[in-house]
This record gives C-alpha cells, structure tokens and sequence, in this order.
C-alpha cells in the first residue's frame, strides 16, 4: 500500500507535494482532479477534502492529510531520509517562513475568486494575468531581499529544504502559466536553477504528468 | 542577565494576536515593540532592520535573528520552549492541527489582509471591505464548523490547548469585530471559542487589553 496523491498537473501546491514525495522516494499514486473541468466540487471529492480544494494525500494507513505545508510537515517527520528541514531551529524557523510567505502572501492572491469579484463590480476590469503579475512580483521581490540574508547555495545555507521547493513551485508556476519573467530576481533566479538541476525535482513539474491539457 | 525576546505587534494584528497567546501560554517573558500599522510605522525607514518585511509580527531573539511568518514564529516557540507543548506528538494528530492553523493562515487571513484591500481599491471606487470579507470566509467558517465538529472537546483538538486555539481565537474575534461574524451560526466554533477567550492567557493577549489600544 502506498500514498495516494489528489491534484492535478496545473497546481502548483499539488507540485510541492509530487516533489518531495519523489525526492525522498516515497511510492505513492496520482489521482487526477482537474479544476478546469471543477472534478474537485464533486461529492465524491468533497469526502475527501472538506474545502475541496486540491491537493489532498492519502497515507497508506488510510489517513487523509491536506494542506500542501502540512503535508510536507508529515512527510518529513515521518519520512525523514533526504531532509527538507535544517536541524538548526533558527534556520527551519527561517525555511518556514519563506514556505509560509509563499502560501499565505502570494498564492492565495492568486485566486480566481478575487479576479471574479472585482469583475462584478467594476467597470474596469482586471485581466487574471495582471492580477498573477502584481502579487507574484511584488512576492518574489520581497523574497529576493529576505533570502539575500539566509542563502548559500540554496535559499536557507547550502542543503535543499522546503523553502527552496516552493520557490521553485511558484516560479514554474507563473512561468509556465503566464509566461511571467522573473529574470531581474538574481537571487531566487539562481536558487531556482539549482533546485532546477535536481532530477527527482525537475521531474516532478506540471507539464510531464499525464493531465496536464494539451 | 540574560535578554529578553522583542515581540514586534499591532494590537489589532490577528497575526500579532496568535503569538501573543503562544507567548503567554508558555510564560515567556517578553518586550512587546508597539508598531503602528495605521501611522505606516511598519514601512518606515526607522524600522526598516527591525521589520524584514514590513509586518508585524516580528520576533527579536537575544543573538539578534529576526523571525516573521507567524506559523513559523510558532514552531519555533514550540521547539525550543517546550513547556506547554503546542503541537501534538503524534504526527497525524500534529498534521490536523497543522491543516486547521493553515485553514486561517492562507485559506482566511489573506482576505483580510490591508495589503489586498488597497490593490482591490484600485479597481472598485467603492469597495466594501465587510461585504468582501464576508462572501469570501463563509465557506471558509462552514469549513471551520465542520472540522471542529469532528475533533473538538473543550477545546478545538480535544481537553488540551493546541495551536489551533491559539489561531482560532484571534480569527474570530477579528471576524466579529471588524466583520461582522455572526458565530450563533457555527455552534461549535462558539463553543471552543467562549472556552478559550476568558482564560487568562487568552484575554491577556486581546487587542483591548494591548498598552497599544486605541
């Protein structure tokens, strides 16, 4: 028995997960819900995920995770070879706080809900790619500054951590969807590149699995 | 003598809030910095060493580390002042604390967030910060009620006080306060809640009892 993982190839949080499941080799399976056709508003979905929102993970004793930091929590306790968090407090404290940065202060500025709202009760409106733009620029910026002080190879000293899978989530992310350039960001640029040249990592991205849209 | 933890706060901050309670519930002494988010204190050049991320909260510790990202600033805490713990031993139990504490972070506090409102108001001349709030975090409450039917005791994870008090207090209280939540629709929520809000720890930490209240 093994993990079985609820996403789909366009998430992003569902991508941190597919990445540390396979950069500690944990066998798991993929269950496909794809957003884009709402397969994650279905009762059947909703058993799994009371907000019904993706990703969720199945642990092989049948307990059902979700949150994309909380399942990673999970997964390194549990899992500990091939750490993605520092033994030093301060620094695991500082890895956290740029997954948390990226989960609470970029991609939930992300939603569709946001675009939708302001569309209904505005004149002028905003197109989704504008929106991505501000809040994933305005994000990776502050991040190029924090990350200037923590980083050595990586964002945090000179090991992969969580912090770096994140980075290089949400940076594929934009990239592959909007076609956002983060090239002036040196920082988090390099960081991504290193992240980029680790095979289970970059093997892991949206667009090699098999529902990814045409 | 040894120094004293710097807490940099908001009395208004429900991040603020969260680790004011982690901080009172494990008796740490500590000198709050008053950080008046309305004047703009946060994004003034004073602060500029001080405030990373031009946000509250901020945790100075002795050897002059700066943390940010509440959930980060909590961990944190929870490791290395392991009095009272926080998070349950058993890591299943530890990701569904972990998931609710995320619930607030990313899935309802970003909606509430200033940052947010002033970019909407760019777009909608008249925004109406509660009526947004509002259609966002009903869902969210619902989600919220659900999960703590499932897990509650006294309080939300069973009898003893976790972290997921420690993020649920200060997210309601806000709610009610500053957006209208009416909590008699989510029994269960009142009921941790009405629990936890008039033990010391708890109403030491609220706004109105903050030096910095207005």
């Amino acid at each position: 028995m093994s993990y079985t993982l609820y996403g789909f190839a366009m998430s992003s949080c569902t991508q941190r997960i597919r990445s540390i499941l396979n950069y500690k080799k944990i066998p798991y399976t993929q269950v496909s819900v794809n957003f884009l056709k709402k397969e994650q508003l279905t009762e059947e979905y909703k058993k799994i995920h009371p907000r019904q929102i993706i990703p969720a993970l199945v642990t092989p004793e049948g307990h059902t995770l979700i949150e994309s930091l909380t399942i990673a929590e999970y997964l390194e306790e549990t899992h500990p070879e091939k750490p993605i968090l520092p033994k030093n407090k301060i620094q695991r404290a500082q890895v956290r706080a740029i997954a948390e940065y990226i989960n609470s202060s970029i991609q939930p500025f992300q939603h569709l809900g946001i675009q939708q709202y302001i569309n209904s009760h505005s004149e002028k409106q905003l197109e989704w790619k504008d929106q991505w733009t501000h809040w994933n620029m305005l994000g990776i910026s502050n991040l190029e500054k924090s990350i200037s002080r923590t980083r050595g190879r990586f964002s945090v000293g000179d090991q992969l951590t969580l912090a770096d899978i994140m980075i290089y989530c949400q940076i594929d992310s934009a990239q592959t969807r909007f076609g956002l350039d983060f090239g002036q960001y040196h920082n988090i640029m390099n960081i991504y590149f290193n992240v980029n040249n680790i095979k289970e990592i970059e093997q892991s991205r949206g667009i090699y699995q098999h529902d990814f849209p045409k | 003598m040894q120094q004293k933890l710097k807490l940099y706060t908001y009395f208004r901050s429900s991040t603020s809030h969260r680790i004011r309670i982690v901080l009172n519930l494990k008796e740490i002494d500590y000198e709050p910095k008053f950080v008046n988010l309305l004047t703009g204190e946060h994004k003034s050049e004073d602060n500029k060493e001080e405030l990373p991320n031009q946000a509250v909260p901020a945790l100075h510790i002795p050897d002059g580390t700066i943390l940010i990202e509440s959930m980060a600033i909590a961990e944190y805490l929870d490791e290395v002042y392991p009095q009272k713990k926080l998070l349950p031993q058993d890591p299943v139990l530890k990701a569904k604390v972990r998931g609710f504490c995320e619930l607030i972070n990313s899935g309802m506090h970003p909606y509430q967030n200033l940052i947010l409102f002033e970019w909407i108001e760019k777009y909608i001349e008249k925004f109406d910060r509660v009526e947004f709030v509002q259609n966002v975090l009903k869902s969210e409450f619902q989600t919220m009620e659900k999960l703590l039917l499932q897990n509650h005791g006294k309080y939300s994870f069973g009898d003893e006080i976790t972290l997921a008090d420690c993020f649920l207090v200060p997210q309601v209280m806000g709610a009610i306060a500053r957006f209208k939540l009416d909590i008699s629709l989510f029994p269960t929520i009142q009921e941790v809640y009405n629990n936890l809000k008039d033990l010391p720890q708890f109403y030491k930490a609220q706004p109105d009892q903050q030096p910095d209240f207005k």
